[in-house]
């Protein structure tokens, strides 16, 4: 009696209430511990996702890393300097309230918190048009003048009606909605080829980062391999493709593309210079075109200090490592609720319907070096790393998208004020999310629109506790 | 003691089973326990008598400072700019015990970042004050177009504070003033913002409700319900008791943010430009006041409206535990005062500092004892 006793104080999630505790009185199940039992933390109120793993042993170079993250970087010298001369945004953290996803907008502001899109000018081929770096940059410093006005960027929300007329099996209906980017010519100050297309992208949760950075590569490649020699949703890898810190080419499993492979080379590391431009010893070049450069020389400014690309280092490396350790260290909220008897129904449909294919539960760490205390955990995730193809209408420039990992998405809101989801920020809701899965999931989605509403909701309410 | 029957046990696991569940639903049955009914009570005084009251405060305050910046515009003499600072002083002080409670709007709404970045971009700053624009400027301009670095508390503090004192108005230019009186009025609006976030529009004066109106600045959430409504639909807390965590958790937060930032930083790298208020020096104010936010939220209400409260609760569950709690919130404001003022002049005195560090590491401690020991 005594143990069902405890079974049902369980199904009301007790510890996982919140807490920051570590070490719950009660016996949970392995699932319970999303980031291993030293990447998991059990909270979840509102600052859930920016808790200091257990495994980090220098509590204070974690604080001073996460002032990096939240600081605005200002021009000139001192604290936070080093901004410019030409920028995306001032912090980290505008474009990640909450250290979780950017929020959909109608207006692209580049000083408005959550306001995260990173914008992509591009050729009907997908590559980057040459006068603009990847992720276009919308500010400067007087009297410099950016490649684009961002006044001029335009972003509008599409209704969509799918082959099925927006409609479930049961006939309930649902909206769908996807973005039309463009920029005024005029907006442009730089050469741009006529049919110029502009793509959105959203960031991604920092949360367990460092986590998915212990997973051996080879398990990525054997995942690669298993994925390949089935007939169904065949996940692409970027081998060899994204360089480490060293140079070397690695799988890639960071950013929608997998364009990165390890987080000493990650998409925050490099984010943490190109984003404010400021230069580091390991980043001691500017992020331009030369197209920008000799606009502002033709401008009659001062491009001097830009010669060559290279600019004094603003950035100490132990500054850096200090953001590497709060990057890393970063912890996973745990899971809620998962004896529930509805999270319980919607975990069995998540699993009988086919979205494991590639939403893969669980991973296992292997010998961290950077953080030895994340070696050899169970972690869970969901995400197979590797890139499919949703057939989504206007995808932007990624057809092909990494699986995104679904932990702490049901806290997303509570955190971040938003839980808007997909590469774009399509997706107001959960069920519009699995709704844009065609493509490699259509069968997947076929399955989902034929369950009837409460299996829907339980379905849901699992993807809300993972 | 007689065995139970076989049947008694399994009604009993029953009755237990639906306590428990009602518990998972906060209450949806209408079957609340009383600490449920405690909890409640706690979070609505929390939420009218801790947050929205400060944050009415603070956005009386922040009004009455743009006035004191539009008289000084007016009229310049030493004692405007004196007056300026002294209402800087009293919204800085609101500002501060909110950081307790930087959940929620704060965020969400952008406005933490508008209404206290730090530092300022100085560099930029000088540029505007010497281009065209600031012939031109006023509060829509600054909300619009300026980045983070140029607005707030610490840009008004610019212009009016020199060296931990009110400046001298001969030094302040007529540029300066234009900015000065942009700025405050953002940031006035920017307080009003976060208050009806909390109250609700129908929560805030009509005064300060036609000023958001006409800004179009409407929040799509009331903050304050969606908190209030804890156990029930709609709310993001799903029971009572994660209200409760969340308060704590801002609690945490400010704390491990005192003593591991605000002093550390500075502190341990012996540079006076890591500390925050490089004009006013109010520093150890500020952090004071951050442990009196703590203080308010766990003691319920403010000083002359206290009522229902965790600490209450804690009493009822642990006293000893209140009793630390207490104790270990007198110990830091102690502990922060003890660092002789100004704390920009005073980073070689590290016992002090130390001291102060680790009754704010006490004090994250202990109320984390409160989430394991009696909200779980």
């Amino acid at each position: 009696m005594l143990l069902a006793f405890s079974t049902i104080l369980a199904s009301c999630d007790r510890k996982p209430n919140g807490g920051n505790s570590s070490n719950p009185e009660e016996e949970l199940s392995e699932e319970y511990y999303t980031g291993g039992k030293t990447g998991t933390v059990f909270n979840r109120a509102s600052n859930a996702f920016e808790q200091v793993a257990p495994a980090v042993t220098d509590y204070m170079a974690f604080k001073r890393g996460e002032k990096l993250f939240e600081q605005s970087f200002v021009t000139g010298d001192g604290p936070a300097g080093g901004l410019g001369p030409v920028y995306i945004r001032t912090s980290c953290e505008t474009c990640h309230p909450g250290y979780g996803r950017s929020r959909r907008v109608d207006k692209f502001d580049s000083n408005e918190y959550g306001n995260g899109y990173l914008v992509m000018i591009h050729n009907p081929d997908g590559s980057i048009c040459q006068s603009f770096t990847t992720m276009l940059q919308t500010r400067a410093v007087e009297p410099y003048l950016p490649p684009v006005d961002e006044s001029g960027i335009r972003i509008n929300w599409i209704e969509h009606t799918d082959e099925y007329g927006n409609k479930y099996a049961d006939g309930e209906t649902y909206s769908l909605i996807y973005p039309e980017v463009t920029i005024d010519r005029s907006a442009i100050l730089l050469d741009v080829p006529s049919d110029y297309q502009v793509s959105i992208e959203g960031t991604i949760g920092i949360f367990g980062t460092g986590l998915l950075d212990a997973i051996p590569e080879d398990s990525i490649i054997e995942r690669h391999l298993h994925e390949q020699s089935r007939g169904y949703c065949q996940g692409v890898s970027t081998l060899p493709y994204a360089l480490d810190e060293n140079g070397e080419a690695k799988v890639g499993r960071y950013t929608y593309g997998c364009t990165r492979s390890t987080l000493q080379n990650g998409p925050g590391s490099n984010a943490l210079w190109n984003i404010t431009n400021v230069t580091r010893p390991d980043r001691n070049y500017l992020y331009a075109t030369t197209a920008w450069i000799e606009k502002m020389a033709e401008m009659g400014l001062d491009t001097l200090g830009f010669a060559g690309g290279f600019e004094k280092t603003e950035m100490t490396m132990e500054e850096f490592d200090d953001f590497m350790i709060w990057h890393r260290g970063l912890a996973v909220p745990a899971a809620r609720d998962l004896d529930n008897p509805i999270v319980q129904q919607g975990k069995e449909l998540f699993y009988s319907i086919g979205c494991t294919a590639c939403h893969k539960p669980s991973w296992t760490t292997g010998y961290d070096k950077h953080m030895p205390g994340f070696s050899y955990q169970k972690i869970w995730p969901y995400t197979d790393l590797l890139r499919h193809d949703l057939g989504m209408k206007n995808p932007g420039l990624r057809q092909k998208c990494r699986t995104t990992p679904l932990w702490g998405k049901g806290l997303m809101y509570q955190c971040t004020g938003a839980n808007d989801m997909l590469h774009d920020m399509r997706a107001r809701t959960f069920e519009e999310a699995i709704l844009w899965h065609g493509g490699e999931a259509q069968q997947c989605k076929e399955s989902f629109r034929n369950l009837s509403k409460s299996e829907r909701d339980a379905l849901v309410k699992f993807l809300e506790a993972i | 003691m007689k065995k139970l029957s076989k049947k008694l046990i399994l009604l009993l696991i029953g009755v237990a089973f639906i306590c428990s569940f009602a518990a998972c639903n906060g209450g949806k049955e209408d079957i609340k326990t009383d600490d449920e009914e405690a909890l409640q009570k706690i979070i609505e005084q929390y939420v009218n008598n801790t947050v929205i009251r400060t944050y009415r405060l603070l956005s009386d305050n922040a009004i009455k400072l743009h006035q004191a910046c539009e008289a000084l515009q007016a009229n310049k003499t030493d004692a405007n700019v004196q007056a300026a600072c002294k209402e800087w002083i009293s919204a800085r002080e609101y500002w501060e015990k909110t950081e307790a409670f930087l959940f929620g709007p704060a965020g969400d709404y952008n406005l933490d970042p508008q209404i206290d970045s730090w530092p300022l971009d100085k560099n930029q700053l000088d540029q505007i004050l010497a281009s065209d624009i600031i012939q031109g400027i006023d509060a829509e301009y600054v909300r619009n177009v300026l980045g983070f670095n140029l607005k707030g508390f610490h840009a008004v503090e610019y212009v009016i504070f020199r060296d931990g004192g009110a400046r001298a108005v001969s030094d302040i230019s007529d540029v300066e003033l234009l900015y000065l009186v942009a700025v405050s009025e953002t940031l006035a609006q920017d307080c009003i913002l976060l208050e009806a976030s909390w109250a609700g529009m129908d929560g805030v004066t009509s005064e300060k409700r036609e000023i958001l109106e006409e800004l179009e600045l409407i929040p799509s959430r009331n903050y304050g319900n969606d908190m209030m409504m804890a156990g029930q639909a709609g709310s993001p807390y799903k029971t009572v008791q994660q209200a409760c965590i969340e308060i704590i958790e801002g609690c945490i937060d400010i704390a491990d943010e005192v003593g591991n930032s605000k002093i550390a930083d500075p502190v341990n790298t012996g540079d006076v430009l890591q500390v925050e208020s490089w004009y006013s020096w109010n520093s150890l104010d500020d952090f004071t006041n951050n442990i009196v936010g703590i203080e308010n939220s766990y003691m319920g209400g403010m000083e002359g409206y206290r009522d229902a409260s965790l600490s209450e609760y804690v009493e009822k569950k642990n006293a000893t535990l209140n009793a630390q709690i207490q104790a270990k919130i007198r110990d830091a404001i102690t502990a922060i005062n003890a660092i002789p003022a100004p704390f920009r002049n005073n980073l070689h005195n590290t016992e002090a500092a130390q001291a102060a560090m680790d009754a704010c590491d006490e004090l994250v401690k202990i109320l984390s004892q409160v989430e394991d020991e009696v909200l779980q």
